[in-house]
């Protein structure tokens, strides 16, 4: 029996798991910060899948499963400081400061088309992205760039649903203010405070950053 | 319903992981208050920058036909409940794939390291360095002093106190490429580099009466393993005629204890 039942095993397996590879990769990608490592983790995971795919309870969702298993093996090969969680549910468990960041700027970032301001942003994302602590790069990957539900990522992550939301607020929140701010430094936005009352102290507005919103919203 | 928390649950809300009856009263807020209506845009404007920055990652070109190759190698199954770390057995050389994502093993034969004041028993502190030195033997990635499997050893003899016998791997495929001598906690030690399908693997081997205190050992394969974490680095240590044999390398835990204890040394 062996043979045909591995071989059945084998072809159900890449029929169920191969097309989640994309997302596998692009996962790893964002967890491991090297394509190199993120091919090895790939890799991994699909093995340990496949050795644990009689594991798989049919009818669930097997990306959410795969990328369950990928996270997994990350933390446990490549995470060498555990205290990194500590440290994250400590001092910047805050809330994080809500309403600081200028409408102006916003707004600005809202109706941000042109192509090269679209440019900017991306790499600025990239970069806020790879700067997050790794719980809360993890999530953000698996809830916007894999649109997980909140159940799914908790589970793959092996914490409550509120944790995940909490967690995600902040992520989203701190990527988000990183990014005005560097919208702002970029003039691809200005960064005037919201508050009328000191409109004497409102920064010069840069000439170049006026022009290149006029472009980007016409 | 504060404008404060609609901002605190917008992205929820975008999610559409509110409960409903919060989700609604959320949307009723949001029609009548232009600013949570501006704060709802730049939410969602800044989710498509972000989706479009880094989201639609396509996998390379290789890395399937790579996987595939792997599963070829791959044991087909484990029995459920199995501990899948403490199997090692009858492993040809194709099936190290998945095993070695690792590519090479570097073996350090370390030089007569006595450990000062007490002959049968180092505290921690004097055990410590020994490791902190095999990891960082590793680390520093030195180029070998002799490339040629075939001189290592003669290579040695007249360097070290010891005769060195690199340690062979018949279950792994695991290939020496080179070795190096080394300083060791003050002590001459021999560095033997492997190469286990693309990564490298440092082995430590150092000589003493004793087995490395202030470690773990576990019995593995037939074999006594001793074994300490250091730096992130997992450091199993074998020992055969008063040498110490320590390997390491960017290898996961299983790997290394895997590598540690099919290591054919001595015979």
């Amino acid at each position: 029996m062996r043979k045909a039942t591995k071989d059945a095993k084998r072809r159900a397996f890449e029929q169920e798991a191969l097309p989640h590879l994309d997302a596998l990769y692009g996962t790893a990608l964002r967890l491991t910060r090297s394509p190199a490592e993120a091919e090895d983790l790939v890799q991994d995971s699909l093995l340990k899948a496949f050795r644990f795919f009689d594991q798989f309870q049919p009818g669930s969702n097997m990306k959410a499963w795969l990328l369950k298993i990928e996270t997994n093996t990350f933390i446990n090969r490549y995470r060498r400081v555990v205290r990194e969680r500590k440290v994250f549910d400590g001092a910047l468990a805050d809330p994080v400061g809500e309403g600081v960041m200028s409408r102006a700027a916003m707004r600005g970032l809202t109706h941000a088309t042109a192509e090269a301001d679209r440019r900017l942003l991306a790499a600025e994302i990239q970069r806020a992205l790879d700067a997050l602590p790794e719980e809360h790069r993890t999530m953000i990957v698996l809830a916007d760039i894999e649109e997980l539900s909140y159940r799914e990522v908790a589970d793959v992550v092996g914490c409550p649903i509120g944790t995940v939301m909490s967690r995600l607020h902040r992520a989203r929140r701190s990527m988000q203010e990183h990014l005005v701010e560097q919208a702002i430094q970029f003039g691809i936005v200005d960064g005037e405070p919201d508050v009328a009352a000191n409109d004497g102290d409102a920064p010069p507005v840069s000439l170049e950053a006026y022009r290149r919103r006029k472009e980007a919203a016409g | 319903m504060t404008c404060g928390f609609i901002r605190r649950h917008l992205g929820t809300f975008l999610d559409g992981e509110l409960d409903p009856t919060t989700q609604i009263e959320l949307e009723r807020h949001i029609q009548g208050c232009a600013r949570c209506q501006e704060q709802l845009e730049f939410e969602r404007a800044y989710r498509d920058h972000f989706r479009q920055a880094v989201g639609g990652v396509r996998a390379p070109a290789g890395l399937e036909a790579r996987v595939l190759a792997a599963l070829d190698a791959a044991p087909a199954s484990e029995a459920p409940g199995a501990a899948p770390m403490l199997r090692f057995v009858h492993l040809g050389p194709r099936r190290a794939i998945p095993l070695a994502a690792a590519a090479a093993v570097v073996m350090v034969v370390l030089g007569s390291v006595g450990v000062p004041g007490s002959s049968n028993q180092a505290s921690l502190s004097s055990t410590v360095p020994l490791f902190e030195d095999v990891v960082r033997v590793h680390q520093s990635d030195l180029p070998a002093d002799v490339a040629s499997p075939d001189r290592v050893a003669p290579y040695f003899q007249n360097k070290l106190s010891f005769p060195v016998h690199p340690a062979r791997f018949d279950r792994v495929h695991a290939r020496l490429v080179g070795a190096r001598l080394a300083s060791v906690r003050g002590g001459r030690a021999a560095v033997l580099y492997y190469d286990v399908l693309g990564r490298r693997l440092t082995v430590v081997v150092c000589a003493g009466t004793q087995g490395p205190p202030a470690t773990r050992r576990l019995r593995f394969d037939g074999h006594e393993v001793y074994y300490h974490r250091i730096d992130g680095y997992f450091v199993p240590v074998r020992r055969y005629d008063g040498l110490n044999y320590a390997f390491t390398g960017d290898f996961d835990q299983e790997t290394l204890m895997r590598l540690a204890a099919s290591a054919r040394i001595g015979d």
